[in-house]
């Protein structure tokens, strides 16, 4: 019975509360015109809902836990000035359902459609935020959740393109179902932990479609990258688990599906690296597990720097790829084992489903090109072949021990969705 | 005759190349460079050219190897895109410039009050190039 009274009181307790939360509601025909004034006099935890049409209104401070809602995404428009359209400085706060645009750019400032200044618990989402210099910006945030927002810049000027997703300090985010184009980076994050990002698309992006610096305990899936200046780069970070991506056609001189630059202890798994200028470039990668993954059609597939040591590369398709590995070291510190390479042409006759001859996945002309560039002209030429043939009859240049023991007969089945 | 060998001479300075945004590749971290208010240059004493998104990538490759130059260059924070003699800048270190690579550091030329944050602390390029070697 005792029990029972405590229940219903505990559950009248919150029940109260959502009761007496009102809904102020701002439009033309309404009780408020402007959105900050209806802000002024919510309650926390009520709810401001903003009717239709064009809100030529900025610099909106949010400094309660509220919720607001666009209703048929109306429109805030900075007109290009140099101004902010929302600030949020409380935590629970809610936005969604908006367009936003013509944020201005501004050397100086970092200005962005959404800024967050120290919040937890919040979440951004289904919003529009178009011709932004950075589109949703986060410092100090915990637990946020930014989901289903469309972030699309037409910079003409490339240099001024901000970011359409930043991130400064953050812990425990879910960025999710974003789609990101036009800016500096799709997604950047300086000092995030503990964060998920999935299912991304982030395309024709200034820099790269994902980029971490300092982070670390951090998961990226099922996102797509394609035609930025580079998929993803991930640098100076810890323990970042890259699983089911796409990152494509990201071609130029400095152009990578992926770059991994002083990182450690990660995983890069079921991911699929097709027609990008060098698919993985690592420098500095220590202790990382590269397997099932595809890679066809790419430049260089993987281009692993001497300064790398303990990475394991497993049961990856290499497909068609001009070339497969390629080091600027005679020395190899990492593990290659049951990879299918296409250029592998050695016999089977034990039937065990691995070749019999071990596989050297880095060719002479590869290091050659790798020093000089300028060298790609001779590609496919009979005296290259002839190089190639005499340094495998006394191979003097190649890393002696970067073998694969296994090559698979058959390429894994992997593909292709 | 002399006309020619000063001539011949003189072509020997390479002159600064300007950063293309977007485009160029930073020659020690292989970051694209794409912040305007950020970048550095450095001229090899044969005339090569190697560029920068950040003025701590030039302090770490000269702590690392040492590169031979006839010039050095950083973009200045208050005129974006600007390259100037690293000898000619202040620079300041301090959260309010969120530097590529983390060392919040930003050049300036000729600074106003309003450039920088209060109590800020100029610092010389090679006050700099001390700070950062001892911080890592």
């Amino acid at each position: 019975m005792r029990i029972c009274i405590v229940l219903i009181i505990m559950l009248s307790a919150w029940l109260i509360p959502s009761a007496n939360a009102r809904t102020l509601v701002v439009g033309i025909n309404e009780s408020f015109q402007i959105i900050q004034e209806a802000i002024r006099e919510a309650n926390l935890h009520d709810t401001v809902l903003v009717r239709p049409g064009l809100y030529a209104q900025h610099s909106i401070v949010i400094d309660k836990p509220l919720h607001l809602i666009g209703e048929g995404k109306p429109q805030l428009d900075a007109k290009h000035q140099a101004v902010e359209l929302f600030v949020v400085m409380a935590d629970s706060v809610v936005i969604e359902g908006f367009t936003l645009q013509n944020v201005g750019v501004s050397f100086l400032k970092e200005l962005a459609a959404i800024k967050v200044r120290q919040g937890h618990y919040g979440s951004i989402r289904n919003n529009e935020i178009i011709n932004c210099f950075f589109g949703v910006y986060l410092e100090y945030a915990t637990h946020y959740q930014v989901v289903n927002n469309y972030i699309v810049d037409q910079a003409d000027d490339e240099a001024s393109a901000g970011n359409a997703i930043h991130v400064w300090k953050g812990d425990y985010l879910e960025i999710t179902h974003n789609t990101l184009s036009g800016h500096r980076d799709g997604i950047y994050l300086e000092f995030v932990n503990n964060s998920q990002i999935h299912h991304n698309q982030s395309y024709r992006n200034l820099r790269y479609g994902l980029h971490f610096m300092f982070s670390n305990n951090d998961a990226y899936s099922a996102n797509e990258f394609r035609e930025n200046g580079a998929g993803v780069a991930v640098m100076f970070s810890r323990e970042i688990r890259m699983q089911h991506n796409h990152f494509s056609h990201n071609w130029g001189g400095a152009s990578y599906g992926l770059l991994l630059k002083e990182i450690s202890d990660g995983e890069i798994s079921g991911n699929y690296f097709v027609r990008n200028t060098i698919g993985i470039l690592a420098e500095g990668a220590n202790r990382i597990i590269i397997k099932k993954n595809q890679f066809s059609l790419n430049g260089t597939a993987l281009d692993m720097k001497g300064n790398s040591l303990d990475n394991e590369v497993l049961a990856n398709n290499f497909l068609a790829n001009t070339f497969e590995v390629v080091t600027n070291s005679q020395n190899n510190n990492n593990h290659y084992e049951r990879n299918y390479w296409s250029g592998y042409v050695g016999y089977d006759l034990n039937r065990d489903g691995s070749g019999d001859e071990p596989y050297r996945p880095v060719n002479l002309f590869a290091r050659i090109t790798d020093q000089i560039p300028a060298a790609t002209l001779m590609l496919h030429s009979f005296f290259v072949s002839l190089l190639e043939f005499s340094e495998r009859i006394f191979p003097t240049i190649i890393p002696a021990t970067l073998t694969d023991q296994y090559p698979q007969m058959q390429p894994y089945a992997y593909d292709q969705n | 005759m002399i006309g020619i060998i000063v001539g011949l001479l003189a072509s020997c300075q390479t002159e600064p190349e300007p950063i293309a945004f977007g485009k160029d590749q930073c020659h020690y971290c292989k970051m694209s460079i794409a912040d305007p208010k950020f970048g550095a240059e450095l001229i090899t004493d044969k005339g090569r050219i190697y560029k920068y998104d950040a003025t701590e990538c030039v302090v770490n490759q000269l702590a690392e190897e040492s590169t031979r130059y006839q010039m050095l260059l950083a973009v200045a924070h208050n005129n974006p895109k600007q390259l100037y003699p690293m000898d000619s800048l202040v620079f300041v270190i301090s959260p309010e410039f969120r530097s590529p690579m983390g060392a919040n550091l930003a050049a300036f030329y000729r600074p106003t009050t309003q450039d920088l944050p209060s109590n800020t602390q100029l610092l010389s390029w090679n006050e700099v190039r001390l700070l950062l070697k001892n911080r890592k």
